[in-house]
């Protein structure tokens, strides 16, 4: 079984898709970092002073224009009443949420690409994992040999398992040695708050505490490892069941910014709650950012993540055991 | 060639297993503090750090008010306050820093709500210029517009009006006794319209009020404005008829930026 | 394994895709040491029953025995005796010959690096076996296909069209390959192929399928009769050549283009004919004996002397 593992890695490595991740990585971290440094600076400059609690009131006063507006959506309004809450509360108890350094970039950019970014990634490699050996045709070699079928696929979703972590642990490495250049590699150390709930509307902080960065940022790419391994599966289900790469692919980019869209176009459909790709935003719960979704809790989005990958791995190991390769 | 081929399966190995166990790891701490949440460490903390609070180096100008601080009916967005910002800037020649406070239809009483939050008090303390427009809700909005003219519901609203322009103020003066204070009067958008009269009366009462107010204080400056759109009021009024446009605004920081630069020459004289 | 039974044995094969009957109540036999043919025209079915025969594809109906193992119930011990390369030989572009070959080595028990080595100069890649596979030139790719089927020393090769693509010398060597395979391992081998001339010089016995039916099964040098040898004559005039040429006893008539007449006959009565000829008067302009094609088979297996 070792050996079918090696195997696959080996062929994800030498196909060089990995390396084509680490290259995106490499270009637009600079670019995400060089935007959040104007942006800060704009607003340093805007107010005239870069002392964070100033800026942190004015953001909470311009949101609390917003909320004026009347053709504010409601959802968008208890959202943001949230978020104002919330910003309050760092203020109130002297916690900067946005204290520079390479470490506070790593958690927001985790927390920004949790739902898109880092699942678009993991579907590049995952996606024509089974396919690609249908349309090279070595699918007749590899299911040929005296081993189960369901023991090759297995070795290939343990490999798509090691280069999910792969390219997690590498979006976190890669977005701190980078933006580190322009923030400075400190602050690991920094408090971050976490336990934020919320209950009709309302922030509740009786579980808010205290935790250092790095144990943040831990639990902060834990989760959305989690999110990408849902991503991995699924996309690995429909490698299995559709033979060309393009189509494969074309449909999970689909189902990725559908979800994406849904989450933006309509909070208030509660239907949604049960798709996958609208429950990647594992992060919130940790960072405390109101869900616009009304009805999610964690509990049921591990739910359905876990459901859904549940699913779909039977569903790919039933037919890949069963099927007759034709072509 | 055999090596190699040995340091490449271990290396390939050693990088899969590593980051799937971190990842894994911070997974399953990530489930446990969000599935069974420690109480709040924060008491605590926060009152050491009360200790030693950062005092903010803001700068000079915090605007506090209602839409016409915003800038509501201008359509570059900038409003009195920063057109008033970049004139003391090109007159200073220095960077000038602003924090407005505003809130979009805020009343009296939510400004004096405002006003007692203790991070806004902080910012208040290190400012020099306080520039502040309320009241204008509380006549032509909290009282239910103009059709609303039952001058006993007016006389209550000025009786609020007048004890919470009093409560801001003497805050303001209890965190800064330094900075000057600018109030805004109030002008009469219906100016031209039929019930003319009964307004134009509400807001001449109204503006003394706050006249009156601000004469028990140190370096408050009452700024009218009510002559700004008395003889054309369409021309300086944005189309919901009630805000400036940019020209009415033009006019307002004329005014702010006329009383300031002219302070500042006699400061540094 | 019992040493008398044969090393490939079907028994009824069916298969079904939808009511699609692809191939059909398929028997044969491949004994040790012996060279297989499988012949048929594009369609008739040869790929899908070669599929079946490697575990891709389920029959509806039938067995498979691989060294008398089912191949169904105990895949894992029938597989192994089996090393195929079913339709091109496709490899894996972007590793080397070798990564290749311990890929599919990994997936296997107990091949040693040796062994590796020893099959891949058995054939003769040993310069090459280090670069990428996407540089090798299609008779290359195809002797590394070889090499991939034969690493678990198989006890049967199986070859789906294996002169697909190649030149004629390329078919030559692979001709010669694999009769050396045969003689010095004593391996059977299983060649499927859509033509007659082919399975004529590499096997010794085969099995015909057409329209997923088995239509013929037997020893080659059965399979055409010297005797019916089919003759091309040119003949001036034409037509009258043609009346006389069929009144002969011995020829059978196949068809008449404008310049050319097509008969059955024995090929060591030419000379006999031509002389007929010649003394009617007409001019024989030439004579050639044209190798027979799997329709001139199948119309000898149907009986039929005239076009289908």
């Amino acid at each position: 079984m070792i050996g079918l593992v090696y195997n696959e890695m080996l062929k994800m490595v030498r196909k060089k898709r990995l390396w084509v991740i680490l290259g995106i990585l490499v270009i637009l971290i600079p670019i995400f970092t060089y935007a959040q440094a104007q942006t800060l600076e704009r607003a340093a400059k805007q107010i005239g002073t870069s002392d964070w609690k100033v800026v942190l009131k004015q953001q909470i006063i311009d949101q609390q224009n917003r909320l004026t507006s009347s053709r504010l959506p409601e959802e968008w309004k208890a959202f943001i009443k949230l978020n104002i809450q919330q910003q309050e509360y760092y203020l109130k108890n002297d916690i900067n949420p946005t204290a520079p350094g390479a470490p506070t970039f790593m958690r927001k950019f985790v927390e920004e690409s949790v739902s898109l970014f880092l699942p678009l990634l993991v579907v590049i490699i995952a996606a024509d994992l089974v396919s690609s050996e249908h349309s090279s045709g070595t699918i007749k070699l590899l299911l040929t040999r005296p081993v189960r079928r369901w023991k090759v696929l297995l070795s290939k979703y343990i490999s798509l398992l090691f280069a999910t972590s792969f390219i997690v642990l590498s979006t976190a490495i890669l977005s701190y040695l980078l933006s580190g250049v322009i923030f400075g590699y400190g602050g690991w150390d920094l408090p971050v708050l976490s336990g934020f709930q919320e209950k009709n509307g309302a922030l509740l902080t009786e579980f808010v505490h205290l935790i250092p960065q790095w144990k943040y940022l831990l639990m902060a790419y834990g989760l959305s490892w989690l999110a990408c391994i849902t991503v991995a599966t699924v996309s690995f289900m429909v490698s299995v069941l559709v033979r060309s790469t393009a189509s494969g692919m074309g449909i999970m980019l689909a189902a990725v910014i559908s979800g994406n869209l849904l989450m933006q176009l309509s909070p208030t459909w509660g239907a949604i709650k049960y798709f996958a790709f609208t429950q990647l935003r594992l992060t919130d719960y940790l960072s405390g950012r109101p869900i616009l979704i009304e009805g999610m809790t964690l509990p049921l989005s591990i739910g359905v993540l876990g459901a859904w990958s549940v699913v779909a791995l039977i569903i790919a190991f039933v037919t890949f055991s069963r099927r007759d390769v034709l072509a | 060639m055999h090596s190699n081929h040995r340091l490449r399966w271990i290396s390939i190995f050693a990088v899969a297993i590593a980051s799937f166990s971190i990842l894994l790891i911070g997974s399953i701490m990530s489930l446990i503090e969000l599935f069974r949440p420690q109480t709040s460490n924060l008491q605590q903390s926060a009152s050491q750090k009360a200790v030693s609070p950062s005092s903010p180096t803001v700068g000079r100008i915090v605007s506090l008010g209602d839409s016409l601080t915003r800038g509501i009916g201008d359509d570059s967005g900038k409003g009195y306050i920063q057109l008033f910002r970049e004139q003391l800037q090109k007159s200073s020649k220095s960077e000038v820093s602003l924090v407005n406070l505003s809130v979009s239809g805020a009343t009296s009483t939510d400004l004096r709500k405002q006003i007692s939050q203790p991070e806004t008090a902080n910012l208040l303390k290190s400012a020099e210029i306080i520039p502040l427009t309320i009241g204008g809700n509380d006549l032509f909005r909290g009282s239910g517009r103009l059709e609303n003219t039952d001058p006993e519901t007016v006389e209550k609203a000025r009786l609020t009006y007048q004890e919470n322009i009093d409560f801001i103020l003497k805050d303001i003066r209890k965190q800064n006794s330094k900075a000057t204070i600018f109030v805004f009067g109030l002008y009469n958008p219906f100016g031209d319209l039929s019930e003319a009269k009964q307004t134009n009366e509400f807001v001449a009462q109204w503006n003394q009020t706050a006249q009156q107010v601000i004469a028990k204080y140190d370096r408050v400056v009452f700024i009218p404005t009510y002559d700004l759109f008395q003889l054309e009021p369409k021309r300086y009024l944005f189309t919901d008829h009630f805000h400036p446009n940019q020209y009415g605004y033009q006019r307002i920081a004329n005014r702010l930026t006329q009383l300031v630069i002219d302070q500042e020459g006699m400061e540094t004289k | 394994m019992n040493q008398t039974s044969p090393v490939l044995e079907v028994k009824k094969l069916s298969k079904r895709i939808g009511k699609r009957k692809i191939v059909e109540d398929i028997t044969f036999e491949v004994e040790k040491g012996e060279i297989f043919g499988f012949l048929g025209p594009n369609g008739a079915g040869k790929t899908t029953t070669i599929r079946m025969l490697v575990g891709l594809i389920r029959p509806t109906e039938g067995t498979i025995r691989i060294g008398g193992y089912p191949l169904q119930d105990q895949f894992i011990e029938a597989i192994s005796q089996i090393g195929c390369i079913v339709e091109n030989p496709e490899l894996y572009p972007y590793l080397t010959g070798r990564e290749n070959l311990e890929h599919f080595a990994r997936m296997m028990t107990g091949i040693t690096a040796n062994r590796i080595n020893e099959i891949v100069h058995l054939v003769e890649l040993d310069e090459r076996i280090d670069e990428l596979v996407k540089t090798y030139s299609l008779g290359m790719r195809q002797r590394l296909g070889i090499a991939q089927a034969l690493l678990g020393s198989p006890k049967i090769l199986i070859l789906d069209e294996p002169t697909n693509g190649l030149d004629p010398a390329g078919i030559r060597e692979l001709r010669a390959f694999i009769r050396k395979l045969v003689h010095e391992q004593g391996i059977s081998v299983f060649i499927s192929s859509h033509i007659l001339h082919e399975i004529q010089l590499m096997c010794d016995r085969v099995a015909i399928i057409n329209k997923g039916k088995i239509v013929y099964t037997g020893p080659v040098h059965e399979l055409v009769h010297e005797e019916e040898t089919r003759i091309e004559w040119k003949l001036d005039p034409l037509p009258s050549g043609a009346d006389a040429l069929q009144e002969l006893p011995f020829v059978r008539p196949i068809e008449q283009t404008e310049e050319y007449l097509y008969v059955y006959m024995p090929i060591d009565r030419i000379a006999e004919a031509n002389e007929q000829l010649t003394a009617k008067q007409i001019k024989v302009t030439g004579i050639r004996p044209v190798q027979a094609t799997l329709e001139d088979l199948f119309l000898q297996l149907t009986g039929g002397g005239t076009k289908p």
